[in-house]
This record gives structure tokens, C-alpha cells and sequence, in this order.
């Protein structure tokens, strides 16, 4: 189903993306790019515009210039049902003010043209619940929940909706968009989240991540988007994001990098 | 305060959801036997199934007790689930057409028409159909404003939908009284009794087109109750999940907006019977909208047809307004149920 080569066809990308609030510029001119089988990382600044492109990757900005294309063909082409087969999103906001139990949000991942049946959708869901630890819960209004569980309740909900469609567009690949997945998790939960991910990612996944700890986005992450003001600041691989002359211009604050057997570590003070 | 809501609903459904719903079912019947058979003129319905009865009895059934109490029936389930679809379109528990001004609109696009409805050439076939449109238009601007105002000011804040509820509701009073002035003596008699809401003066030709109405609206709503749970995560969330937003939004407040016009227009404004009955049907039978809407439907057709055996029973021979029941009932719930789900 994942074209392994490394096709730049198969790819979810922007072009020249530009989006404006008002006559505030958001994103001026971006080209950016989710492959399949690498986890590409936002980083930046507060009001860097990380959402917004993440927004514009998901399909669903209401305006912009530019082209937005999963494997060449415009977005808009897309139906919403068809974009659901190819992607889930995870966003931060958390809107639910019924006793939804843990088990129907988790549910409401499996779209209607699922192609795994019952049986396998129960078991996917308990096993994927196990692994995002929140097994024990399924059966707990997601309303008494603590922001780190409701944000692995989300998480998990997008893991089925990816798992349950595999096979409905073999050509293309699918993907993986979580805005800032780990904000409210202890460090084990993040842990927990971030190798399901580079799990997800290493079977033929698209991944995009927005994060804030500089540290684990250069140790999940394959590729990175650096921006500041809108821009891209600095793209590629993490030796040539993630260096301390760049960093300290971008976030406006003395940073240092070591490099201890083979991992960095990014420290400010 | 929302975990104590939590707890009591989680237990309850998980014990007992199918059999709430046998219950429902039958508590219906039940209650819509009681409401054929009691009444000024007492009607052996056995009697009258099968055939038995005298012609007086017969043509009270057919003619007077039937259409009211049926009216009554379709006219609660279909304010119950415009109740249930509302307050999960706005995400927000106070939603009640009454609160929110729809019921205000629909009211003035019915008044509208009973002033100046003779003004219209209307063919006679078609009659019993202007007063609920008129008002299914006026509550469908009333819904459009209101959603245009929510989702201007953001993720629907329990308060602003509530509060432009409020500001709708005294425009359309204001409407309504224009209305009155300018009516003459017979519309204006016509206009008052009508306001009062009752199912009173319910007859088949006026009857039919609304429940006609009403029911495919409440049908056509159950059809969209997939699409009304993953709205709960939230709209773009929603769409993530594949759905077309945009349309589901517009489907499902025109149909509600048919389901309260037409409920207004053959009955007044009758108040929270959308709020209280959506409520306890999430008690027994969950949040997901399938079992709700169809749930809100069963509870709110037995609530108000018990509403309207206690008004047309309780002072006899007088009559006391339905919606006067439902009120009385409904306004302490509201109450209750701001003080679990006001922002603490």
C-alpha cells in the first residue's frame, strides 16, 4: 500500500501556502511536505503559525492562497468522507460536553465504510486502548477524565481511524496530524504516545507533529519545519534545523546543543 | 457536580438501556390508552375497537378525543426531539426551543399569517398548510441566527446562545404585539386563544398536515444521528471524521426547524417539554443521538399527551392551558439544571 521508494508523488505537501486573518499574515509562502513513513516536525515559536499550517496539512482552512495536495490532487478535490480514509487529525481543543462514555469517542474514529468488521473493530479498540493506557477507562464518561487521559482517549481515536481504513485507497498512504499530542502528558504517557507514533510511522504512515520540547522532537522526529513570523526559518534533517546559532536567533534566547553518544541535548541555561 | 451526573447516568445505562427502552415503549401506550379513553365523556375504548359502541361514543373518538390526542403525541415528540438535535448541534444542555427564541419565531410567522393570512390567495386544498409553514419559516430564522451568532463568538458558549435566546424572544414579542395591533376584533380572538397553546381545538384537516410534518422531520432527523454525535467532538473534529459539516448543520436545523413550526403552529408555544424530556432520556438511554432522538420521541409524546389529560381534566369543564402544565413542570428541572451545568 506505501509506495517505499520514496516517490516525491506520494506525498500530502503544500505549495506555496499563504494564509492571512484579517491583515495579519499567518503563513507567508509555504512549501512544506508530510511523507509517508517519516515523522516531519513542526517547531517554532508561540505564534509562529504551526497550527495554522497544521490547519492547512489537515484541510480544513477556510481560506488561503496557495495549493494544498495529497499525491498531486488538489485537496478540495477530496470528498470529506474520502480525506477521513487518508488521515486523522488530532487537534487540542476538547469540546464535548455530554457523558459520552470513553468507548463511544474511541467508536466514533470507525467511519461508516470501515473496512475491518465487528469482531476485529472490538479487538482493535481494546488493544489499541491497552496500549494508549487507557484500557481500564473504556467504559468511563469521558467527562470525568484528567486532560492527560481525555488527550489519550483523542489520541487513540485517531489511531482507529487510521488502523480501520487501511486498504480503502491502496494507492495512497495515510497520515498521522497531532497538534502538540503530548501537552498534557507525565513523562511516560508522552513516552507512551510518541513510540505508537514512531511505530505508526515506521509501517508506511505520514507523520506530522507540532511539539514544543526541542529535545524529544529531535529525537522522534525525522524532518523539521522550523518557523518564526509565518515563515520557514529552517528545513531538512536535524543537524541543520537543530543547531545553536539557529535556535537562539529563532526563539530570541541563548541556546546551547552537546551532543552526548550520538543524541544531542538542547538546553537553554 | 457534572461527575455526580456522570456516575448516575453511566450506572443507569449501563444496567438497564434495552430495557428502558421496552419501558419507554410501553410506558407510551400506556399513557396513550389512558389518554383516548379519560376524558369529559369517559370512552370504553374496547368497546370502540371493536365496534361495539354507540354512534355519540364513536364520533367523539373519531372526531374530538383521536386528533387531540394523537396531535398532542406527535406535537411532544417532535418539540422533544427539536430539543435533543438542538442541544447537541449548539453542544449545549440549556438548549430548549422555547429558551432559545425558535419557538418565539415560529410563533410570530404563525400570528403573521393569522392577521394577514386572508390578504393571501391561498387555494382551500392547501390551507392547512400556511399557518406551519409560516411558522417553520420563522423558526428556521430564528435557528439561522442564532447559529450564525454562536459560532461568530466562537465554540458556542453555553451564555451567548441563552443570552441572543433572550434578545430573539423579546424581538419576536415585540413582533407578535405589532401583530395584535393591527389585528381586528375576530383575528385578534382567534390570535389570544391560539396563543394560550392547547390542543382544544384539534381537527383532522388542521391536525394532519402538521403531524404529516412533524413525523418525517423527527424520521428524517434519526437519519442524521451519526453525524450529531461526531459533531460533539466538534466541527472541524467533525470533519476530520469524514463529515460534511456544512450540510448536516443546515439538514438538521431546517428539520428542527420543522419540527417546532409545526408543533407551534397547531398548538401555541408549549415550553420545556425540548428541554426536560432530552435530559432524562440521556439518564436512561445515554448520549449517542440514535437512542436519544428516537427515546426524546417516545418520552415526549407520553409527556405531553399526560399534560394534556391533566389539562382538560383537571378543573373540568373548564380547560387549563397545556402549556401551563408543561411549565410547571419544566421551569423548577431548568433550575435544577442550571445548577449542574452553570460554569462553576
Amino acid at each position: 500500500m506505501v509506495n517505499h521508494e520514496g516517490s516525491s508523488k506520494v506525498t500530502l505537501a503544500v505549495q506555496n501556502l499563504s494564509v492571512k486573518f484579517g491583515t495579519k499574515v499567518v503563513l507567508n509562502s509555504i512549501i512544506a511536505k508530510i511523507e509517508p513513513g517519516r515523522i516531519t516536525v513542526l517547531i517554532g515559536p508561540n505564534g509562529a503559525g504551526k497550527s495554522t499550517l497544521l490547519s492547512g496539512f489537515a484541510g480544513h482552512l477556510p481560506d488561503y492562497s496557495g495549493l494544498i495536495t495529497i499525491d498531486e490532487t488538489p485537496i478540495g478535490n477530496f470528498t470529506p468522507k474520502q480525506l477521513a480514509a487518508l488521515r486523522a487529525v488530532m487537534m487540542q481543543s476538547d469540546n464535548l460536553v455530554f457523558e459520552f462514555s470513553v468507548r463511544d469517542v474511541i467508536r466514533m474514529g470507525l467511519l461508516p465504510h470501515v473496512t475491518c468488521n465487528a469482531n476485529v473493530q472490538t479487538e482493535v479498540i481494546e488493544d489499541l486502548a491497552d496500549r494508549c493506557g487507557i484500557r481500564h477507562l473504556l467504559h468511563q464518561s469521558i467527562l470525568r477524565l484528567s486532560g492527560g487521559e481525555k488527550q489519550r482517549v483523542h489520541f487513540c481515536r485517531c489511531l482507529i481511524q487510521i488502523w480501520c481504513n487501511t486498504g480503502s485507497y491502496p494507492d495512497s498512504a495515510q497520515y498521522l496530524i497531532l497538534d502538540e499530542p503530548t501537552s498534557s502528558q507525565d513523562i511516560a504517557g508522552e513516552l507512551r504516545i510518541l513510540n505508537l507514533v514512531k511505530e505508526r510511522s515506521s509501517e508506511g504512515v505520514g507523520v506530522l507533529l507540532v511539539l514544543h520540547d526541542l529535545n524529544i522532537a529531535a529525537h522522534f522526529g525525522d524532518s523539521f519545519y522550523l518557523l518564526k513570523n509565518g515563515s520557514v526559518f529552517a528545513q531538512g534533517e536535524a543537524d541543520e534545523v537543530l543547531t545553536e546559532s539557529t535556535l537562539s536567533n529563532v526563539y530570541e534566547t541563548p541556546v546551547r546543543i552537546e551532543t552526548r553518544e550520538n543524541r544531542i541535548q538542547i538546553n537553554t541555561f | 457536580m457534572q461527575g455526580k451526573l456522570a456516575r448516575l447516568s453511566l450506572n443507569l445505562t449501563a444496567i438497564d438501556s434495552k430495557w428502558s427502552s421496552v419501558g419507554l415503549a410501553a410506558l407510551f401506550l400506556l399513557v396513550l390508552t389512558l389518554g383516548l379513553s379519560v376524558g369529559a365523556v369517559p370512552l370504553p375504548i374496547w368497546d370502540i375497537v371493536t365496534g361495539s359502541a354507540d354512534s355519540l361514543e364513536s364520533t367523539i373518538f373519531t372526531q374530538i378525543r383521536a386528533p387531540r390526542v394523537l396531535l398532542a403525541a406527535a406535537v411532544g415528540a417532535s418539540l422533544a426531539c427539536a430539543g435533543a438535535v438542538l442541544q447537541g448541534l449548539f453542544r449545549n444542555p440549556l438548549a430548549d426551543p422555547g429558551l432559545i427564541g425558535v419557538s418565539g419565531g415560529a410563533a410570530l410567522g404563525a400570528v403573521a399569517v393569522i392577521v394577514f393570512g386572508s390578504w393571501l390567495d391561498i387555494p382551500p386544498e392547501l390551507a392547512g398548510y400556511t399557518m406551519p409553514v409560516a411558522a417553520v419559516f420563522g423558526a428556521l430564522v430564528v435557528t439561522g441566527i442564532l447559529y450564525l451568532f454562536a459560532s461568530r463568538f466562537g465554540q458556542f458558549k453555553i451564555v451567548t446562545v441563552l443570552l441572543v435566546g433572550i434578545a430573539i424572544n423579546a424581538l419576536s414579542s415585540v413582533g407578535i404585539g405589532l401583530f395584535q395591533y393591527l389585528s381586528d376584533d375576530t383575528q385578534l380572538r382567534t390570535l389570544i386563544f391560539w396563543m394560550m397553546g392547547s390542543f382544544g381545538r384539534a381537527q383532522w384537516g388542521t391536525a394532519l398536515p402538521c403531524i404529516a410534518m412533524m413525523t418525517l422531520a423527527t424520521f428524517a432527523l434519526i437519519g442524521r444521528s451519526g453525524p450529531l454525535d461526531k459533531l460533539q467532538l466538534g466541527e472541524f473534529e467533525a470533519f476530520h471524521l469524514g463529515i460534511d459539516v456544512l450540510s448536516v448543520k443546515r439538514q438538521v436545523v431546517l428539520l428542527s426547524a420543522v419540527c417546532v413550526g409545526a408543533g407551534v403552529a397547531v398548538a401555541g408555544i408549549i415550553g420545556f417539554v425540548g428541554l426536560v424530556v432530552p435530559h432524562i432520556v440521556r439518564f436512561t438511554l445515554g448520549v449517542s443521538h440514535r437512542p436519544l432522538i428516537l427515546g426524546s420521541a417516545l418520552l415526549g409524546a407520553t409527556l405531553m399527551v399526560s399534560a394534556d389529560l391533566v389539562a382538560r381534566t383537571a378543573v373540568l369543564p373548564a380547560e387549563i392551558p397545556v402549556g401551563l402544565v408543561t411549565s410547571a413542570l419544566g421551569a423548577p428541572f431548568f433550575l435544577w439544571l442550571i445548577t449542574k451545568v452553570a460554569p462553576r
